[in-house]
């Protein structure tokens, strides 16, 4: 069916990662044209993408649990957990193909852990996922007590190479857990997963499997964190049990910039994406202000936290006036 | 088909809201189920709907065991249900929310965007509603929210549908829709279980009635005998006729003739119209209209939840910005929406009934009992949680916080809304005894029934009608009937059918 223009549009407009899309754009333009001394090339593009995958991947995997009305803030010390189990085993001589599956069905299986317990035993996800958060880190520092290694070879090599001789491999730790993504969406348990997220009393009410999309959230969360650490492990080249410390809220707080709902139901995951992206871009722009390190941090969470804000305002004043219609209508 | 429930039981933390209930259910039937809130009808269509598991008893579906585990167990048995309190979410679209039971797919397992579409306007154009489909259905209003969950059931393909309240919320033309769609499933031998407060509607559209009271199934009858006095009688446990004459008798003392509170200019947003109110000391004003013609806006607007608000109170100006002066100034409101603006839902009944005391007005109740008996409520302890009472005791709870208050003008939205005709009654007798203490109150109620046995026959009560955002009608005295009040809703509705 062809629509008019003024459709697609609307539907821009009422994008929910509009806002996120916006403030990353205007970074871009910022670091671009405002500040001197970097020049946005390739190589710049690719750096900058292989810095921030990591994150990028966890805010996938988290808008997943965020939009089911949970919270995942065990995905850092997973990713630290991956890191240091992929050098390790590479280490002790497993090639790094079935040492790459081990650590991804690890990743899976943790997240299986916290859908299992939030579920099936309802523990509320923001205690269950702290409680794994603490298990995966401690996991961590037994498999690598201080950072070091390294890892096998083909992995640096294929990272730092170009697939299909133009695109930084990085992309692929990105786009896949992007498609899985977007399939699910567009199968009946995605409408579910969003039913769930908004009101999970009314989703089993309609026959809806309530732990199912629970479960897949987490263990997509999982997944997506396991691939963030791969991504980042062919990034450094080496283990450190405390690689993905941070990230959790980094990519958490990208996600709300990114205009998902921490209520549930609302919102996508290229909000996540861009949220990431504008993130990544902010540091890079404060990195260049040369200022000191505590200062650095400073501004760059004031700014993260006028982006959430923003973030927040934009959905508040779109829900209110759905509000307002209601209540006149009765 | 039959449906047999056998002695199901179930029951809520030691109160019994379903006591060995029996009913066999035929095909090609309409079935009223007639009671009061607590008298265990939600509870047994949740039951039949897999929502909550009984204690005891079971289904049989053609004399089979039937096993309702989940409401998709249900759902597989041929059981479809509509929810009182909603199933539909804001988040989706219309078609979505519509085919949300059994989403189409394509051949690949993904979703059919174009088979959502067009399944769902098939069901919105058989309730005459296809324009809304492409609206998102938090900016519905209400009557259309209600129709798009009867429209989800609609698209499920069942043998037994069970309705709970649905034509409460609809316009007359709506239940007027409904009305043809479910004589066509009878035709087509389909079961049909509803429940509905409205005696009229029940006697329009059903076949046959079964009347519960205290979770227990008292009588079934066929609706081609009983009349509409035996059938209350039954609700009741006594007779009915008593009770009205009672109310009758009590006449209260003449009324001041100073105003207590003026307001003119009140805007009804929705019309673009004005209103003009007096209000005296004592004084009684039913509110009725059609749904949504601006009854809501006068008491929401005079509690300072439409923005700020100017009256003349005792003479003097006063400007209310918002509820929180609102009750400052002696203003209380009370909601029929007990979930969404009354009850605080995860709070006991101590709580609950000082709330607006401890909270606004930073005063300590004296006794949480003496409160709780004064609104004569059915309770066991203190501590139990709200949601663990019937609506009706609950609304009990929730005119006990207002009157902890020492209200001077009480504003009421649909406050009988989902409650028993015990304690409708009940409830009049405190609205009685407030307004002899001087207490004004405008009544809003989509019951007109209601409105007349509160207002008829009485000095200090009147009872206004509204349509399309203007007062169209007065009402005093013996006018005050049932008859006269649904009248004059209807007095300029040519247009409105």
């Amino acid at each position: 069916m062809r629509r008019p223009l003024s459709y697609y549009l609307r539907k821009l407009l009422k994008w929910s990662a509009l806002p996120a899309f916006l403030l990353m754009a205007a970074s871009f333009l910022i670091v671009k044209y405002l500040i001197t001394g970097t020049n946005i090339n390739a190589s710049y593009i690719t750096s900058f993408l292989n810095t921030n995958t990591a994150v990028i991947c966890m805010s996938i995997g988290v808008t997943a649990v965020i939009l089911t009305g949970g919270i995942d803030i065990s995905l850092g010390a997973l990713v630290s957990l991956c890191n240091v189990v992929a050098v390790q085993l590479m280490m002790h001589g497993v090639h790094y193909l079935p040492a790459l599956i081990i650590v991804l069905l690890m990743a899976v299986a943790a997240g299986a852990v916290n859908g299992a317990v939030v579920s099936y035993l309802h523990v509320p996800p923001l205690l269950t996922t702290f409680a794994t958060q603490t298990v995966f880190a401690g996991l961590a520092l037994t498999v690598m007590r201080v950072p070091g290694g390294r890892i096998a070879g083909e992995c640096t090599s294929f990272y730092y190479g170009k697939l299909f001789g133009f695109l930084p491999p990085t992309i692929l730790f990105i786009l896949v857990p992007v498609v899985i993504w977007k399939i699910y969406r567009r199968s009946p348990e995605g409408t579910r997963l969003y039913a769930v997220g908004c009101d999970e009393g009314k989703a089993f009410l309609s026959g809806i499997n309530v732990e199912r999309c629970r479960m897949f959230a987490y263990c997509f969360a999982g997944f997506c964190a396991g691939m963030g650490a791969i991504a980042y492990t062919f990034y450094v080249s080496a283990g450190d049990p405390d690689l993905g410390n941070s990230l959790d809220m980094r990519a958490i707080s990208a996600a709300v910039i990114g205009g998902v709902s921490l209520s549930g139901g609302y919102g996508d995951v290229a909000g996540g994406i861009f949220g990431c992206l504008f993130f990544g871009m902010l540091t890079n722009m404060i990195v260049s202000f040369k200022v000191n390190v505590f200062t650095q941090n400073l501004l760059e969470a004031l700014i993260l936290l006028a982006g959430v804000l923003m973030a927040i305002a934009v959905r508040n004043r779109s829900m209110s006036l759905k509000g307002g219609l209601k209540r006149e209508g009765q | 088909m039959i449906v047999e429930c056998r002695n199901i039981s179930k029951s809520f933390g030691g109160i019994h809201a379903l006591k060995n209930a029996s009913l066999t259910l035929n095909d090609g039937e309409i079935r009223a189920l007639l009671g009061g809130n607590g008298s265990g009808k939600s509870t047994l269509i949740k039951v039949a709907s897999g929502l909550i598991r009984a204690d005891a008893g079971e289904i049989f579906i053609d004399g089979k065991p039937a096993k309702i585990t989940s409401p998709k167990a249900s759902k597989r048995l041929g059981i479809v249900s509509t929810a009182q309190e909603l199933s539909i979410l804001p988040n989706l679209t219309v078609g979505e929310n519509i085919t949300l039971c059994s989403i189409p797919r394509r051949r690949t397992g993904l979703v059919d965007r174009g088979a959502i579409r067009a399944r769902s306007l098939a069901v919105l154009e058989k309730l005459g509603i296809a324009d809304v489909i492409d609206t998102p259905v938090g900016s519905l209003p209400v009557n259309k929210q209600y129709l798009i969950e009867f429209a989800k059931a609609m698209y499920q393909s069942f043998d037994i549908l069970l309705i709970d309240e649905i034509t409460s919320a609809l316009y007359r033309e709506d239940v007027a829709v409904v009305r043809s769609i479910l004589n066509e499933y009878r035709a087509q031998g389909k079961i049909i279980l509803l429940i509905s407060h409205r005696l009229q509607e029940i006697y329009d559209m059903c076949d046959s009635v079964t009347v519960m009271r205290n979770g227990e199934i008292i009588e079934t009858c066929d609706l081609q005998t009983a009349d509409e006095q035996y059938l209350l009688s039954l609700m009741i446990g006594e007779d009915y006729r008593g009770v009205r004459e009672s109310d009758r008798s009590e006449h209260a003392g003449e009324l001041s003739q100073e105003a207590f509170i003026t307001v003119s200019g009140l805007p009804i947003p929705k019309y673009g119209t004005a209103v003009d109110l007096t209000v005296r000391k004592g004084e009684i004003i039913g509110v009725a209209g059609l749904q949504g013609h601006g009854q809501s806006d006068i008491v929401r607007a005079l509690h300072g939840m439409n923005g700020p608000v100017r009256i003349t109170m005792n003479g003097s100006p006063v400007t209310i910005k918002d509820p929180i002066q609102a009750v400052k100034h002696g203003i209380a409101f009370v909601s029929g929406d007990r979930e969404n603006e009354g009850a605080f839902k995860r709070h006991d009944l101590a709580a609950n009934i000082s709330a607006v005391c401890d909270i606004v007005l930073r005063r300590r109740l004296n006794s949480v009992e003496e409160a709780l008996r004064s609104v004569n409520t059915k309770y066991d302890s203190e501590q139990q949680n709200i949601t663990s009472l019937s609506g009706g005791n609950q609304q009990k709870v929730l005119f006990g916080r207002w009157m902890q208050t020492q209200p001077q003008l009480l504003l009421a939205d649909d406050p009988s809304k989902g409650i028993d005709m015990q304690a409708r009654g009940e409830m009049r007798s405190l609205l009685y005894s407030m307004a002899d203490q001087g207490t004004a109150m405008i009544i809003v109620s989509s019951d007109e029934e209601e409105l007349a046995l509160l207002c008829a026959d009485r000095s200090n009560a009147k009872v206004i009608v509204m349509y399309e955002g203007q007062i169209v009608r007065t009402l005093r005295g013996a006018e005050v009937t049932r008859q006269n009040i649904t009248a004059a809703t209807l007095a300029n509705g040519g247009k409105n059918g």
